[in-house]
């Protein structure tokens, strides 16, 4: 008896021979359906935008007729003396005032109907850049966030435990967010991207951003997933690439059964996530798949121009490379919030996947430094989504990647 | 009008009909659904800037049809549970899909295999779809669902061990009954 009777090609070869279903409406049949529907879409949307102006405008006239009776009323109480025509008078202007309020007020909705197409032209936009992105170059950041899609930020590390990664999944699933941290192996197969387990095994997260805090509950069995002291120095980093961008400060420890000392953390209550250190971003690329690689910060005590000058050297022992070519010279300029990046060598840049990294790169140290837009005179208009010939904001998150819909 | 339909028609109908009647399991609900889809996509025509390929924008409509269908489906049916006691009516409920006369033909082992499509996720059950069902290379399946070549590769992974899975457990079951 075989207790495993399928295999993967197997199993290809039977879904390989599923049969093609074939459509039973007719091609015109199916025209005359789409076409009637888009006729009546058409139809619905102008009687709902003709009704949209009916209740303002009957709404109006209420109002109109109520301000004409209290008025009236008023007049009729006041020591004022008024001719009969007078109170006509009042009345006439009332009512002819009206309209230009109720006017003065229909703009608001075809206001909204306009910010509603153009939020939805934003969004057609943002979907049309991504499939473009997709389409050729890697992107390793997210711009900003599409209005559906919510974004759960993840530290991962590398092979050797030297560098924690910051990896963002994006999603439209709308769930509490401890569901994804508390069942991240669900959402997040680290292996497959090349890097190492997730020490968080036995540790019960519960976010409140509005105390800007995240509870830890340690179990008894917690062991930092296995991992040594590499993992565990890196445990609060981790903590940090997590929940900082939510704005949460502080991590309170509590743990299941007896207190007591956590690796080499010790026996501690809380840790400090407030403290930031500013990062230059390298790329770490996988030792075995070089197809892994990721956008990777590194705490540096340099300043802006410094650190952009050191993004250029490798540091193969750590699998780290630069993120800007070793032979192109940045001249680096600030202005309050802005960076200014040029060119300062003669030099020339492609609008390739180099010079993308190196851009998206600049962005994420870039915002590291507290600055909000970069602006690049390098000698091309565009590289992969960007144009280049407008300041480009530094980006949402880093390391993006898609979790599937269930 | 009639001609943007043509094109779309003679070019991707076929694709997105297998696609959908795969993804639902359901005659008639697919050929609303693609009439939607068509919907959308003639709505949109004249404002496709052509930035990404009409294939992976066409691709994605069906795929978020679809999507919105399993979402308006599953609130429709946690609404039910809030009414509805499962313990002694649950099997009161039948099973009415419209399933078209090819399915309906299958034999045992591709049978199995087509209700474990279901124990996938909806993005692994894409990527079954287009992948095996459809032929579609790795590179045409990750520009149809405008994704990267390797989320392609890692989706159509774990598809497959799900289904590995399953298909054994299901298996295991029948060999259990068989020997009581």
């Amino acid at each position: 008896m075989s207790h495993n009777k399928y295999n993967e090609d197997q199993i290809g070869q039977i879904l390989r021979k599923m049969p093609q279903v074939e459509d039973q409406q007719h091609k015109d049949q199916l025209f005359e359906l789409v076409s009637s529907n888009l006729n009546k879409n058409k139809h619905e949307f102008v009687r709902k935008k003709r009704r949209a102006w009916l209740l303002p405008s009957f709404a109006s006239i209420v109002v109109v007729l109520v301000m004409a009776v209290m008025i009236q009323s008023f007049m009729s109480n006041s020591n004022y003396e008024h001719t009969e025509s007078n109170d006509r008078a009042d009345i006439d202007m009332n009512t002819f005032e009206a309209p230009q309020e109720d006017s003065a007020q229909i703009p608001p909705s075809a206001k909204d109907e306009a910010e509603i197409s153009s939020m939805d032209e934003a969004e057609t936009r943002a979907q049309d850049n991504n499939s473009t992105m997709l389409d050729s170059l890697k992107s390793h950041v997210v711009q900003s966030e599409h209005p559906y899609n919510r974004l759960i930020h993840v530290a991962a590390l590398d092979e050797n435990v030297n560098h924690i990664i910051p990896i963002t999944l994006q999603t439209d699933e709308q769930v509490e967010l401890e569901s994804y941290y508390n069942h991240l192996d669900k959402y997040l197969d680290v292996e497959q991207l090349g890097l190492v387990a997730y020490p968080f095994e036995g540790v019960t997260f519960n976010v409140s951003l509005e105390q800007e805090k995240v509870m830890l509950e340690v179990a008894e069995s917690y062991n930092f997933g296995g991992g040594g002291g590499a993992i565990q120095g890196a445990f609060e980093g981790m903590l940090s690439t997590m929940f900082r961008p939510y704005g949460v400060k502080e991590a309170v420890v509590q743990y299941a059964g007896e207190r007591r000392e956590l690796g080499m953390l010790g026996e501690i209550d809380h840790i400090d996530l407030s403290d930031t250190h500013t990062q230059l971003y390298k790329i770490y690329q996988n030792e075995e798949d070089s197809s892994r690689q990721y956008l990777t910060p590194l705490n540096t005590e340099r300043n802006i121009r410094s650190a952009i000058q050191e993004m250029r050297n490798n540091e193969h022992e750590r699998n780290i490379q630069a993120s800007i070519p070793n032979d192109i010279y940045l001249t680096v300029e600030s202005n309050d919030k802005q960076l200014i990046i040029g060119l300062s060598a003669e030099a020339s840049l492609e609008n390739n996947q180099e010079t993308l990294d190196m851009v998206e790169a600049i962005l994420m140290t870039a915002k590291s430094y507290g600055y909000q837009t970069v602006t690049f005179d390098i000698g091309i208009d565009r590289v992969g989504p960007y144009n280049l010939r407008e300041e480009i904001p530094v980006p949402t998150a880093v390391n993006p990647i898609e979790m599937e819909t269930n | 009008m009639r001609a943007a339909f043509e094109e779309i028609y003679d070019n991707y109908h076929h694709d997105l009909y297998q696609f959908l009647i795969y993804l639902v399991k359901d005659q008639y609900l697919a050929e609303d659904l693609i009439q939607e889809v068509y919907i959308k996509v003639l709505n949109s025509y004249q404002t496709f800037k052509g930035e990404s390929s009409q294939k992976t924008w066409i691709f994605s409509i069906a795929r978020h049809v679809a999507i919105d269908h399993f979402r308006k489906q599953k609130r429709k049916r946690n609404k039910i549970m809030e009414f509805f006691d499962w313990n002694e009516k649950g099997d009161l409920i039948k099973d009415d899909h419209a399933i078209p006369e090819e399915i309906a033909v299958l034999n045992d082992e591709m049978r199995i295999v087509y209700d474990c499509l279901d124990r996938c996720s909806f993005d692994q059950k894409s990527v079954i779809i287009l992948r095996y069902i459809q032929s579609f290379s790795i590179q045409e399946t990750a520009d149809a669902l405008g994704w990267s070549v390797s989320k392609v590769k890692t989706t159509q992974h774990r598809a497959m061990k799900v289904l590995k899975q399953k298909l054994n457990e299901s298996n295991r079951e029948e060999e259990s009954n068989i020997e009581s």
